[in-house]
């Protein structure tokens, strides 16, 4: 695993937004996660999660996280990815996140602020890995 | 010895829908009120076990609940291979009003959830002097767009897709363990069959007839689980609103799938409208009315 930052440090926001750090737990949560480790070993791709205008790209081979970006390059592609404002996110982060906003496939059909990105095939084919992947997310974000 | 049984029984009933023959397997309990329960879509009758093992309800209500064809144990017709499937209105109520007269139930009580909840408003509407009453889950009076193309398609798993992208329809409140039984049956849909299933929904529309319903003939309740971001709450509401005298509940903490993501977070609801069913009263309680 390796990890690169552009720009190397991100502010922490009142809001709750997540930034690099709360991405390095993540790989560690998720690449030591049981479930995970059983169901993600077809999820090779690489998935963008958006807060505002912060990027971070979570790299995955075989259903490890195998390295981090954050921020954006003109050659850091990504399969997928989920792009929302911090106040949406901070919905979906919330304990508990109130209705329309406790999942992914909910904010894609009502929460216009909500986007999906990318090759939403790639996301169909991994759809229980990264249903497991956002689960994690929401047990470690939670506000 | 430490074996349970289940008080279920599991039969098959072939019957016959504009001449094509189906073979429909269906599970049972318990006595009294004909209580015909209907499964969500790309789903089948297991989501229904709670409450065929549901003594409570059992004691007053014979308890039936059946696979659509395709769906669960109950076979598709004959040369389904040359067919596209794909649910209209007229076969999902041909094949519940096939079951029910197969049974020759009395006046039952309809119970549906998802597309179960939407059709059993089509049943108030078309055979009202023949129900006792109706029970929606989640209930719309017109279509909700769920297909997309991954739901069968060469690239994706379907039955992992779907169940899924169904997941997320469960309440964050209810148990995980009931929320991934939910998940496996999914898992489990024929391909292309929760996608068939969607097309109800592009057909689908009682709305211009839901003030037609007579309240005083057969009986309507809508309970609404408030965290189905597919069939919104304030959704169901309107439907409530629509027809005179029907009866309006806001399921807290609750999802799509009342009836297996959280069945004693729905009974307590849903008890108080079984009771209204078979209450020759009429006595409506306040919270309720």
């Amino acid at each position: 695993m390796r990890t690169t930052a552009n720009p190397p440090a991100l502010p922490e926001e009142a809001s709750g937004r997540k930034n690099a750090s709360w991405f390095e737990q993540l790989l560690s949560e998720v690449n030591s996660d049981p479930e995970m480790d059983l169901i993600g070993g077809n999820l090779t791709a690489t998935v963008s999660f958006t807060f505002g205008s912060d990027r971070h790209d979570l790299v995955f081979q075989r259903g490890k996280v195998v390295d981090l970006r954050h921020g954006k390059k003109i050659d850091w592609r990504c399969d997928f990815g989920f792009r929302a404002s911090d106040e949406t996110w901070d919905k979906f982060f919330a304990d508990p996140p109130p209705p329309l906003y406790n999942s992914v496939f909910a904010m894609i059909m009502r929460v216009p602020d909500f986007q999906l990105e990318g090759d939403s095939m790639v996301l169909a084919q991994n759809a229980r890995a990264v249903t497991r992947l956002l689960d994690i997310m929401q047990e470690q974000g939670r506000l | 010895m430490n074996a349970l049984f289940e008080p279920i029984r599991g039969g098959y009933v072939h019957v016959d829908v504009d001449g094509t023959k189906y073979r429909i397997y269906y599970e049972e309990a318990g006595q009294g009120v004909p209580l015909l329960c209907l499964h969500t879509a790309g789903a089948d009758s297991r989501q229904w076990r709670h409450m065929l093992n549901d003594a409570q309800v059992t004691r007053q209500f014979r308890v039936i609940a059946f696979d659509m064809p395709y769906h669960g144990r109950s076979n598709p017709p004959s040369d389904w291979w040359l067919k596209r499937y794909e649910l209209s209105v007229r076969l999902y109520v041909g094949i519940i009003r096939a079951v029910w007269k197969a049974f020759e139930l009395d006046r039952p009580v309809v119970l549906g959830c998802s597309i179960g909840g939407f059709v059993v408003l089509q049943l108030a509407v078309d055979f009202t002097d023949e129900l006792r009453g109706i029970i929606g889950l989640q209930s719309v009076a017109n279509g909700i767009g769920r297909y997309n193309s991954f739901l069968h398609h060469p690239a994706v798993h379907g039955g992992e897709f779907a169940a899924s992208f169904t997941y997320g329809l469960n309440s964050p409140f209810s148990p995980e363990e009931s929320k991934r039984e939910n998940w496996w049956y999914y898992a489990q849909g024929g391909p292309g069959v929760y996608a068939g299933d969607t097309a109800f929904g592009r057909e689908f529309d009682v709305r211009h007839r839901l003030k037609d319903i007579d309240t005083s003939r057969c009986k309507v309740s809508i309970l609404s689980g408030e965290y189905d971001y597919s069939a919104l709450t304030d959704d169901s509401a309107a439907v409530a609103a629509a027809i005179p005298g029907a009866r309006f509940m806001r399921v807290p903490r609750m999802g799509h799938f009342p009836i297996i993501e959280d069945y004693p977070g729905l009974k307590r609801y849903l008890d108080v409208e079984l009771q209204y069913m078979i209450d020759t009263s009429e006595a409506v309680p306040e919270e309720h009315a």
